[in-house]
């Protein structure tokens, strides 16, 4: 196994770090093209396998920075990110990271967004089946019980805050408009991504439509719900109502449970 | 062994052709699906597979077993083929004679092993644990390569051969491959061929690849060439009616295309075994 495990390390080495010195003497010449473009296939192949990858995530960043940009920061992103998944499509999770941290891009922080609005939609794509929740379930309980119940969202449903404008950055490249070096409005909010069936769905919510989400999908009772948006408005348990079941035509909501110690 | 009758002709599940697929105006016989691709937590994989499956026999054809790592074996991997298998109901489970990583970084590529008795013997108890894990006899497929090791003491397919003797696992043989590694190593296609015991061999695959000046790449974008064509037939005659199925990761043409060039090895079959259902 040491040999085995030598003869892996410096092949590894090599297409990671270019370090041509570490398969010195470990391969023949079997004939045919040199030895060195032999390697290289493997060299190039990796490379072009991991940066396509990243192309399939991020289909619009790639548009917005277009190919040969992109194709740098990718580079950059694979000399600090090595790949200890199984499957290529986890390997671009922290891409988002990188990009607002490396020199070439901090300055355009809409990037970053971007790079977590494409995965979110990704994670959404591929996320858990599960039942969700219908208006009817809901009408069926007893009112009485309401105030005690704690609602859990589909494992689907992310909530994510933007600065920038990227979801609508996103929709005008999907309806076939030039993206290239454009810099999405500043306007800051949160986006709420989910998928429904098959289909994925993003739009964004209103500030209260958030408070109020965020403090269901914290597991608090729906009278502790109608508690907080009590801060914000008067008819608090009729608002609630209505989110409720706009969530729960949406598909956002897989459960409910009644509350313990009542 | 190969006491099963052989699934006949087939493609490797594509998403461009999942609609194409269950419309069923074809005649594929059974579909190979790449295991990793669905070994996710749900959504619209897992829905087609979920019908497909139900509809056609499938196989389930991995890239991250990883065989020949220095690496332990993943756990994690091995758990979730296993569950995906549950699911899916394959005809059988294969993977690459290969590794892919070590040092828990995988490299997404099919790196060719080197072909010595430290390998062998790490790869033939490697595959037992994989088969007392699954409950199943796995099969490994020979792999395209571009460079070989000076430290081979054996040919790839006294390797293959052993591997699959010695832990008793059966054999995916890409002809393609076959066909770009004898190119590459300058060694005869028809030598690998004839020293593969019959019976061993489950499944063969078949695919286009890339011609440079005076190497080849298995680039699996292309339509198969003759010489591999020609393989085939020579691979048919020694193993008889195997399940045969096409790959085509790139310029992916219609299911319609596709399931013509399979005509073409169901009308190859048929010559060669002198009738017209080959397989």
């Amino acid at each position: 196994m040491h040999r085995l495990r030598d003869l892996q390390e410096r092949f590894q080495r090599y297409l990671l770090e270019a370090d041509e010195s570490a398969v010195e003497g470990v391969f023949a010449d079997s004939g045919g093209a040199d030895v060195a473009v032999r390697r290289g296939v493997y060299f190039d192949a990796y490379r072009l396998r991991l940066i396509g990858a990243l192309k399939v995530d991020y289909p619009v960043l790639v548009a917005t920075l277009g190919e040969e940009r992109f194709a740098r920061i990718a580079r950059e992103y694979m000399t600090s990110t090595r790949s200890s998944y199984y499957n290529l499509r986890w390997y671009g999770g922290s891409l988002g990271g990188h990009l607002k941290s490396s020199r070439d891009t901090a300055a355009e922080p809409w990037l970053a967004e971007m790079a977590a609005f494409e995965w979110a939609l990704m994670a959404a794509f591929d996320s858990p089946d599960r039942d969700t929740l219908r208006v009817e379930d809901l009408a069926a309980l007893a009112p009485e019980h309401w105030p005690e119940m704690r609602f859990i969202l589909h494992p689907c449903v992310r909530v994510l805050h933007f600065e920038f404008e990227v979801p609508k950055l996103w929709k005008a490249h999907k309806a076939g408009e030039e993206v290239f070096g454009a810099r999405p409005g500043a306007h800051p909010g949160r986006w709420l991504i989910w998928r429904q069936g098959l289909e994925t769905f993003f739009r964004s919510l209103e500030p209260e439509e958030a408070v109020t989400l965020e403090v269901l999908a914290a597991g608090r009772t729906f009278a502790q719900v109608c508690e907080r948006l009590e801060e914000l408005r008067a008819d608090a348990a009729l608002r609630a109502a209505g989110l409720l079941k706009r969530w729960l035509q949406d598909g956002l909501i897989a459960d409910m449970r009644r509350s313990i110690g009542h | 062994m190969n006491a099963a009758p052989s699934l006949g002709f087939g493609l490797g599940l594509r998403t461009v052709h999942y609609e194409a697929v269950l419309a069923g105006d074809h005649d594929v016989d059974w579909f190979e699906v790449l295991s990793e691709n669905y070994m996710v937590d749900g959504g619209k994989p897992l829905y087609y597979l979920d019908r497909i499956a139900e509809r056609y026999p499938v196989v389930m054809h991995g890239v991250s077993l990883s065989i020949g790592s220095a690496d332990p074996l993943n756990r994690q991997y091995l758990k979730g083929l296993k569950a995906l298998a549950r699911r899916c109901r394959p005809r059988w489970i294969s993977d690459h004679l290969c590794w892919t990583g070590v040092a828990h970084t995988n490299l997404h590529d099919l790196m060719p092993l080197p072909y010595t008795e430290e390998a062998l013997a790490h790869v033939v108890e490697r595959v037992g644990a994989v088969q007392d894990f699954l409950g199943r006899r796995v099969l490994l497929e020979n792999v395209s390569s571009y460079v070989s090791y000076s430290a081979s003491t054996m040919t790839e397919w006294e390797f293959l051969r052993e591997v699959a003797e010695r832990a008793d696992c059966e054999i995916l043989l890409d002809v393609n491959n076959i066909y770009v590694s004898g190119f590459n190593h300058r060694f005869e296609p028809t030598t690998f061929i004839d020293s593969i015991p019959i019976g061993r061999v489950r499944q063969i695959h078949l695919a286009g690849h890339t011609r440079h000046a005076n190497y080849i790449v298995d680039t699996h974008d292309h339509p198969i060439v003759d010489p591999v064509w020609e393989l085939y037939e020579a691979a048919i005659r020694r193993f008889g009616p195997v399940a045969t199925m096409i790959e085509r990761d790139d310029h992916i043409p219609s299911l319609a295309e596709l399931a013509g060039e399979l005509d073409k090895a169901r009308a190859a079959a048929a010559r060669v075994l002198g009738h017209a259902s080959a397989a």
